[in-house]
């Protein structure tokens, strides 16, 4: 154990163990938030069909040798967010479908394009980096790191501004429509936090893991509360733990970083079953 | 006209992420996708780092120059307090073994040597890895390589190592390729053709079984 310890304070030495830190926790923290409003709106599915829309636009920016792919991902995925989250009554393909299409289409034609057009001499190995995160997060330039900050930073900023707003339109849109809320406003605003942090996520988990670090916190958070404000107070707090220890574990032990936290994760959803179930019992 | 203000803030805020997204300088390697070839993208990567101003300490290499003489030391656990301004860790005298870290540590080691050699220069480093050579046919020259893997083997990310004295002698004495070798060496720089390439300078390396 001390021997970990010391190897452990030894890697926190280098400066991209404590950026792969910085980003991981941020990222962990807004990806928590915004999902317990995902869950409850019944979109927890959101996360993957995002991440798959920006792998399939990350392979068109490589194929096209576009300079910094985050120009064309970003918009690219905000867009799609906001078609897939605005509510429509009148809609043909309802939201659970719709996600489904675009996730696996995406994620084919992104694969088809590599195989095809790209000049990389391995692709599986791109590819596979891409989707499960293995070093991605070891491998963020100072410049990427500022990037997720801001980034992060305003997403929890605008979070904590419309927390209100937001609240309502995720427990009933109706009355909140019917109270003066801006419903579609908000479902708009609430589209393009989501594909900011699922662009951001892919760098710590990979497209495929991405819903994970939506899902898992705000379960194993209602679990044990009730109360929505201390739902998400738990999810920010279970998601940077897993979060933190899922990223030391993989240095330490040289497993792959996205797996690692989203077993950390599944720990702890297993662990709040049983505080349930136990509670229930007495 | 509280909804044509609520759509400008949202869209001011849409505007402010993109330009955000459009200041990043260009990283091959943070387009989601990290290039795993050995030899290819090596030559990609390091044709791609120019340097702008020579260093004061920097060296060109000429083969033929006086070899120097190293002095393995033994890298401490807990290093010396961290230079804020430093992308490394190392002091003059320590040796960076990249031997002692896990094999996701490594990988990222090597991602930062690469992407910011300068903050490597005449630093010494000790790496195991895979060897592998790439003929140039502009140069008429064999480079020999030594790779490293990530914890999983699917991204892998490659240095360049000049063995001394054993220049011209390939393929005699050299590994077989995919050989696991072992190596100090001090992190140094060349010009060729007009562009910078950083290498590793090796007295000896050992073959692994």
């Amino acid at each position: 154990m001390g021997n970990s310890i010391e190897t452990l304070l030894y890697y926190l030495s280098f400066p991209f163990v404590r950026y792969a830190l910085i980003v991981g926790v941020l990222i962990a923290l807004s990806s928590s938030l915004l999902g317990v409003n995902l869950v409850l709106k019944r979109y927890s599915y959101i996360g993957d069909g995002l991440s798959h829309v920006a792998f399939g636009t990350v392979s068109v920016a490589t194929i096209l040798g576009i300079s910094s792919e985050m120009i064309v991902v970003m918009p690219v995925t905000i867009v799609t967010a906001v078609l897939l989250l605005r509510t429509s009554k009148n809609r043909k393909i309802h939201g659970d479908a719709a996600i489904g299409m675009i996730s696996v289409g995406s994620l084919a034609i992104g694969y088809l394009l590599l195989n095809v057009f790209s000049n990389s001499a391995n692709i599986t190995g791109d590819v596979c980096s891409t989707l499960f995160g293995s070093t991605s997060i070891l491998t963020l330039t100072i410049t990427d790191v500022w990037i997720c900050v801001v980034m992060s930073f305003v997403v929890l900023v605008i979070y904590f501004l419309f927390y209100h707003k937001i609240f309502a339109i995720t427990f009933d849109e109706d009355f909140a429509k019917a109270t003066g809320v801006k419903a579609d406003a908000y479902n708009t605003l609430l589209s393009i936090v989501t594909a900011i942090i699922i662009v951001l996520a892919m760098n710590l988990v990979g497209s495929l893991l991405i819903s994970a670090l939506v899902i898992f916190p705000a379960i194993s958070a209602m679990g044990i509360f009730k109360n929505f404000k201390m739902v998400v107070l738990a999810s920010g707090i279970i998601s940077v733990i897993c979060g933190v220890v899922g990223l030391l574990v993989s240095i330490l032990y040289s497993t792959p970083v996205g797996s690692t936290i989203v077993v950390a994760n599944i720990v702890v959803f297993a662990i709040t079953r049983l505080i349930t179930f136990r509670k229930e019992r007495n | 006209m509280k909804a044509n203000k609520t759509q400008i803030f949202l869209l001011s805020i849409f505007c402010v992420l993109i330009l955000l997204m459009g200041c990043g300088e260009k990283e091959r390697e943070k387009s989601g996708i990290i290039t795993s070839n050995a030899y290819s993208d090596i030559t990609d990567i390091t044709e791609s780092m120019e340097q702008e101003e020579e260093s004061e300490s920097s060296e060109t290499f000429e083969f033929g120059d006086p070899i120097f003489t190293e002095e393995e030391e033994e890298a401490s656990p807990l290093l010396e307090p961290i230079d804020p301004e430093a992308e490394t860790t190392l002091v003059d005298g320590e040796v960076l073994d990249l031997t002692l870290l896990g094999s996701s540590m490594v990988y990222g080691e090597v991602f930062s040597m690469v992407n910011y050699p300068e903050q490597y220069l005449n630093k010494q480093v000790k790496v195991a890895g895979a060897y592998f050579p790439s003929y140039y046919e502009e140069t008429d020259k064999y480079y020999h390589y030594v790779v490293i893997s990530d914890a999983t083997a699917c991204c892998q990310s490659g240095l360049e190592f000049i063995w001394l004295g054993h220049e011209e002698e390939y393929p005699d004495n050299y590994p077989k390729d995919g050989d696991t070798i072992i190596f100090t060496g001090i992190y140094k720089k060349y010009e060729e053709l007009g562009i910078t390439y950083y290498y590793l300078e090796v007295e000896s390396l050992e073959i692994l079984d």
